[in-house]
């Protein structure tokens, strides 16, 4: 490359880079002047700031629960609700965000100075260039050529200057029934009725066991909870009668929160059993209507036993208890966890979810401590206790023991289960295989694990006490 | 026809779910672990309506034994 391109080329990474760090600093002058704005018009405050968040989470990156937390209610109309003020807060006094505040006049002084580097450069006065030469990353040879080849140009050109303009851009960031219509022929087969009758008769005391097992999940509920749960079926059964290619709502059984299928399907089962019973004593109903009734309702019925299965299986997983954990660690016997990155405090509560499990207590019906992590993205029943803001994901192996995935804060253990649930999932089956089997390499190094885990935990938990 | 009525169920169940926040003063990171979720996803659930109702029924029935 010839010295001069050398230099143009130079001259422009030079240009780009101070661009680069007066975008920052004006980035963050204005994250600043956003923040300190007065907030006695609340709605103002929000609203300026929710129009520049992409700004400021391109700094604050941190600051993402929190802007989302007060979009929510910015949207639903709540902004005096106390979480937006908690919110807020927490953004006001983030460390970063209170350097930004304190040091918005240094970044004013900086911006300034790199708007005029930047507009020498631009403006490739004489001067600007022989001083980016001279202290360019390149040869004495070079330098000199440029500097001969520029004094040239200068003295040929001196009447002529070029004027680059500054262009800042500003970018704005804006995110985020009718059933059984069919006309009814008054057509009864008495041999016909007979038989049906007879076949309900069969499965009534069935369906009604069912009906009755489940019926604490409306006995003195909310009406509108009702209603609800009523509507959502008339809705599905809308949407089954019509083209199933482009449906807008998943059937009860693809539901994740399976009590609430079960809720669905018993109103459903409900008001199908006392609309076919009314038929099946009507004298002027027909045989299509009473097969419809009767073909809904064992349909429904036969979900009702395949929920009722998976709801059983649940309820034995909550009732066992535990003296045996195991970790998830990889192929160099690491976990997914890095407990240096947590506070003493935070290690004490890693330790007392751990004792818990010890102690047999596992509590992980869905509840405010514990929970069961609801996805669609791997197959693993992963489950999640809580303590103040520290959380352990783990899966219960058989026999009553826990693997426990990860530990990590309240805002990252959903995402953190989730991604090692979809990347490991060898690895997962492989260990409680391990587990199951007691596979003695496995068990050696697990107890060294636990060992080592306890070690850092206790010791550290210590310290603060 | 059915896209309206879910949309009209699902508007309905969020101002619901919003004024027993809003009376019960829940925190959104609370209500999103007890549903075992994050507190993205439920805002993001929120924002526009997934196929899952059982998802806002399930919201709608934590809330009120809050």
């Amino acid at each position: 490359m010839e010295p001069k391109e050398k230099y143009e080329q130079l001259i422009e990474e030079q240009s780009q880079e101070l661009k680069r760090e007066l975008d920052n600093y004006r980035a963050m002058i204005k994250s600043a002047e956003i923040l300190s704005m007065p907030k006695d018009d609340i709605q103002k405050y929000i609203s300026n700031l929710l129009e520049n968040q992409k700004t400021l989470l391109l700094l604050f990156p941190q600051l993402i629960s929190n802007l989302q937390i007060i979009k929510f209610f910015w949207e639903n109309n709540a902004l005096e609700i106390e979480q937006v003020t908690i919110a807020l807060n927490n953004i006001l006094t983030d460390e970063r965000v209170k350097d930004c505040f304190s040091n918005k006049e240094k970044y004013q002084l900086q911006a300034k100075k790199l708007e005029s580097e930047i507009k020498e450069l631009d403006e490739k006065s004489l001067s600007a260039k022989a001083s980016f030469i001279l202290k360019a990353n390149i040869t004495d040879e070079e330098k000199i050529s440029i500097l001969k080849e520029l004094a040239y140009e200068s003295c040929k050109n001196a009447t002529t200057k070029e004027e680059a303009k500054l262009q800042t851009q500003d970018k704005e960031s804006k995110e985020i029934e009718t059933l059984f219509s069919e006309e009814a022929t008054v057509n009864v087969n008495e041999e016909e009725l007979k038989k049906l009758k007879e076949e309900y008769l069969k499965i009534k005391d069935s369906i009604e066991s069912i009906i009755s097992k489940y019926y604490y999940l409306i006995k003195g509920k909310d009406e509108k909870y009702i209603n609800y749960n009523r509507e959502m079926a008339k809705a599905i059964k809308a949407q089954e009668s019509k083209d199933n290619l482009n449906l807008s709502a998943l059937g009860i059984d693809e539901f994740q929160y399976k009590d609430i299928s079960m809720t669905v399907l018993l109103l459903d089962m409900l008001e199908t059993k006392q609309e076919l019973e009314l038929q099946l004593n009507n004298t002027n109903t027909t045989l299509e209507d009473i097969n419809d009734y009767f073909n809904i309702l064992k349909e429904d019925y036969n979900k009702a036993i395949a929920l009722d299965s998976i709801l059983t299986e649940e309820k034995i997983e909550e009732e066992k208890t535990t003296n045996e954990i195991y970790f998830l660690l990889d192929e160099s016997n690491s976990p997914f966890f890095d407990m240096d990155k947590f506070s003493k405090e935070e290690k004490k509560r890693s330790l007392s979810l751990v004792e818990k499990f010890e102690k047999g207590i596992h509590d992980h019906e869905k509840g405010k401590k514990h929970t069961k992590l609801q996805s669609r993205r791997h197959k693993f029943d992963i489950y999640i206790n809580k303590s103040s803001n520290m959380c352990v994901s783990y899966i219960r192996a058989k026999d009553n023991k826990v693997l426990i995935l990860t530990f990590a804060h309240l805002n990252n253990i959903f995402d953190d289960s989730n991604s090692i649930a979809q990347n490991y999932t060898s690895l997962i089956k492989n260990t409680l295989k391990n587990i199951e089997s007691k596979n003695a390499l496995f068990l050696e190094q697990q107890e060294e694990f636990t060992e080592q885990f306890k070690t850092i935990v206790a010791i550290k938990g210590d310290e603060h006490k | 026809m059915i896209d309206e009525k879910l949309d009209s169920l699902f508007l309905n169940i969020k101002n619901d779910c919003m004024n027993l926040i809003r009376e019960k003063d829940v925190s959104l990171e609370e209500i999103s672990f007890a549903l075992g979720i994050s507190s993205r996803e439920f805002i993001s659930n929120f924002q526009t309506r997934i196929k899952d109702f059982s998802f806002y029924l399930e919201t709608y029935r934590i809330l009120m034994e809050w």
